[in-house]
Parts: C-alpha cells; sequence; structure tokens
C-alpha cells in the first residue's frame, strides 16, 4: 500500500478533500485486514469506519508519513482484539464438516478460483479457532497478509522473537488440524 | 498421499488469492466524514483549550526539544546540589577568627572546646575590662587551683610507669602532647 505523503500531510493540516482521497485509498487493505482477523463482514466494516474516524483524530500525531501504514494497521488490529475478546464471551458455533469439505474441495478442483466472503470467513475462523487473537492476528498478517516479521512486530507492539514464536505455534496448531482433516 | 505441509501451503494460496470482496465502500466513506463534520460542528471548549494550551505535545521535535531540556535542568540540579553541599561541608571545617574568639565546628575534641574560648594574643586595655576586683580575685585563686591539681596530676603519672604509658598512648592516639 503506498500512500501519497502530500495527502497525509494535507490531512495533518485539516483538509478533509484529502481524507476522502486517503479513506479510499486505505480501507480495502484495513477492511482486508479486519475481515481476514474477525471474519465478520459487518464487523470488519464497523472496524475500518472506527479506525477511520480515530484516525482522522489522531492523524497530527504521526511524525512521519512513511510510518503510516505500521500506524494504520496498529488502529485496525487493535479495533479486531476487542472485537475478538467481546465474541470470545459469546462463541458461535461453526458447520466445521462442511467447511472442511469445502476446503477439500478446493484443493482437489480449483485452487486458483477466489472464495467467497463467506468461504473465507467460513475457512478462516475454522483454522484459528484454537488461537489467541494475538497468534491469529500474526498467522493473518504473515501468512495471508504476506507481512513480514518486522513489520508484525511494529503493528502489534512485540518482539520480533515473540512474532516467531506465535506464528510457529499458529502453524503447527493448523498444520495438525488440516492433517487431521483433510 | 499429500502429507500435512503441502496440503497446508495450498490452504494458504487459496486464503492468499481470495481477497476479500469490499463493497459498501462509498457508502462507508461518507459515514466517517459525515461523522468528522458532526463532531467538528460541535464546539468543544475544554478540548478547544486543550488544544491551544498543550497541541505542542504533537510536534515531534518541540517534543524532544523539551525532554532534553528537562533531563539539562535535572542534570544541573543536581550538579549545584553536590556543589552546595560540598561548599558548606568545607565552611564547617573553618575556623573563624573575628578578633575576639577562634570558633570551630563543635565535636568532642576537648583542644577544640578549650580552643573556642581562648583569646588570640589580644592584649586588653584598662577599659576593655569591665569586671570588679573581687571577680578577678576569684578568677585567679581558681587558675592557682588548677595549677595545683594539674601538678598534682603530674607528680601522679611520674610515679606510676604503667599510668604513664597508657596516657602517652593515648596522647599519641589524639596527636597531643599536652592537655
Amino acid at each position: 500500500m503506498m500512500i501519497d505523503k502530500e495527502i497525509i500531510e494535507n490531512c495533518k493540516n485539516g483538509k478533509l478533500n484529502d481524507f476522502r482521497k486517503l479513506i479510499e485509498q486505505v480501507t480495502p487493505y484495513a477492511f482486508s485486514v479486519a475481515f481476514r482477523i474477525t471474519g465478520d463482514e459487518e464487523q470488519s466494516k464497523d472496524i475500518v469506519q472506527d479506525s477511520m474516524i480515530t484516525i482522522w483524530k489522531a492523524i497530527k500525531k504521526i511524525e512521519s508519513a512513511g510510518s503510516f501504514n505500521t500506524w494504520l494497521y496498529r488502529i485496525v488490529v487493535n479495533k479486531c482484539y476487542d472485537h475478538l475478546r467481546r465474541k470470545k464471551r459469546n462463541p458461535e458455533s461453526r458447520a466445521d464438516e462442511n467447511t472442511w469439505a469445502l476446503i477439500s474441495n478446493r484443493i482437489s478442483e480449483n485452487p486458483s478460483s477466489a472464495l467467497e466472503n463467506s468461504e473465507i470467513s467460513g475457512i478462516i475462523g475454522l483454522l484459528t479457532e484454537r488461537l489467541s487473537p494475538k497468534q491469529k492476528a500474526v498467522f493473518v498478517l504473515s501468512e495471508i497478509e504476506d507481512m513480514s516479521n518486522e513489520e508484525i512486530a511494529e503493528i502489534l507492539g512485540i518482539s520480533r522473537i515473540n512474532v516467531k514464536a506465535n506464528l510457529h505455534y499458529a502453524r503447527k496448531k493448523i498444520g495438525e488440524m488440516i492433517e487431521k482433516y483433510l | 498421499m499429500e502429507t500435512g505441509v503441502p496440503k497446508y501451503e495450498k490452504v494458504m494460496d487459496i486464503l492468499k488469492n481470495s481477497k476479500p470482496d469490499f463493497s459498501g465502500e462509498k457508502e462507508l466513506t461518507d459515514n466517517v466524514l459525515r461523522h468528522i463534520q458532526e463532531e467538528k460542528s460541535k464546539i468543544d471548549l475544554p478540548e478547544l483549550i486543550i488544544d491551544y494550551l498543550f497541541g505542542w505535545v504533537y510536534i515531534g521535535w518541540v517534543r524532544r526539544s523539551m525532554i532534553a531540556v528537562t533531563a539539562c535542568i535535572a542534570i544541573f540540579f543536581c550538579y549545584q546540589q553536590a556543589l552546595i553541599l560540598r561548599r558548606i561541608d568545607d565552611l564547617s571545617g573553618q575556623r573563624i577568627n573575628d578578633g575576639t574568639i577562634i570558633m570551630t565546628n563543635m565535636n568532642d575534641d576537648l583542644a577544640s572546646k578549650i580552643l573556642n574560648y581562648r583569646f588570640p594574643g589580644r592584649r586588653l586595655t584598662k577599659e576593655d575590662i569591665d569586671a570588679s576586683k573581687r571577680e578577678i580575685d576569684e578568677l585567679i585563686k581558681s587558675l592557682d587551683r588548677v595549677q595545683t591539681k594539674y601538678q598534682e596530676l603530674v607528680k601522679a603519672i611520674g610515679n606510676n610507669t604503667e599510668l604513664r604509658e597508657y596516657i602517652e598512648s593515648r596522647m599519641k592516639e589524639k596527636s597531643k602532647s599536652k592537655i
């Protein structure tokens, strides 16, 4: 995601038109991360909307435009954490067998075609249901969003070693599940 | 039969290739901007005052400069305190001669206590003496008594070598030859 530095500087000076441009540029990325972490489309839209309002309120605090991406993802991930914590109190039951069948079908028949939102949500939800919110965030950012360990460490505010440890655990758990059910 | 790792990679590839479909982008943008404009129209006086007074904290170089200045002031304060304490210590060890008496810092040393009341070789004139003749006589008598007792003490020490050695060793400890 490449954001024009001038747009960020103009947003810092309170120009709403530039903020509109910024929203249009960053929301698909923010939504992608939020949706892949939470697995809930409507909640992800709310998270992105809240994140954009938070960004507008605090954009003056950004010291350099270069750190904007990290800052944006940090806000989004923190809001996802809040959502996951609330959700943990009211866990939903999942249709495990159907989802495993769907994954199996995709692997064997049409691995290159894109999944629908509900399918992505079902698969990620199933794979990460035994992970903590932090492990889930590390897994999504690293394995699906293809971010480096350095970027993830900055976004989550943890050390690179911690990122590696969380990723190792997440891969192991998910690998075990895939081996068992597919 | 495939192992867990290739299957894992295949699943990850499927997820990577499937970007979530983000519908309602315009609606979301409008909602955010409407919310911001509503907030703008509300004049929050305390927030305005706080922003006006402390808005500079958002400026990185100002914040860093303030931290540096604060650190410098703290270091200077500590240095100054150390200097003051050292000077007080020096002064407390010095003797003050005001022409009549010599003052030193008070301690348990007997010689120092005597020195506190010793005249520094100043010759007194008749006008300076306001004591009566009777008081001066009493002073001379008491001096005589002290002298007699001192002589008796010296004599007693002279007959007792053990006591002499003990007193001499104590004198050496205090670096004094005579009380």
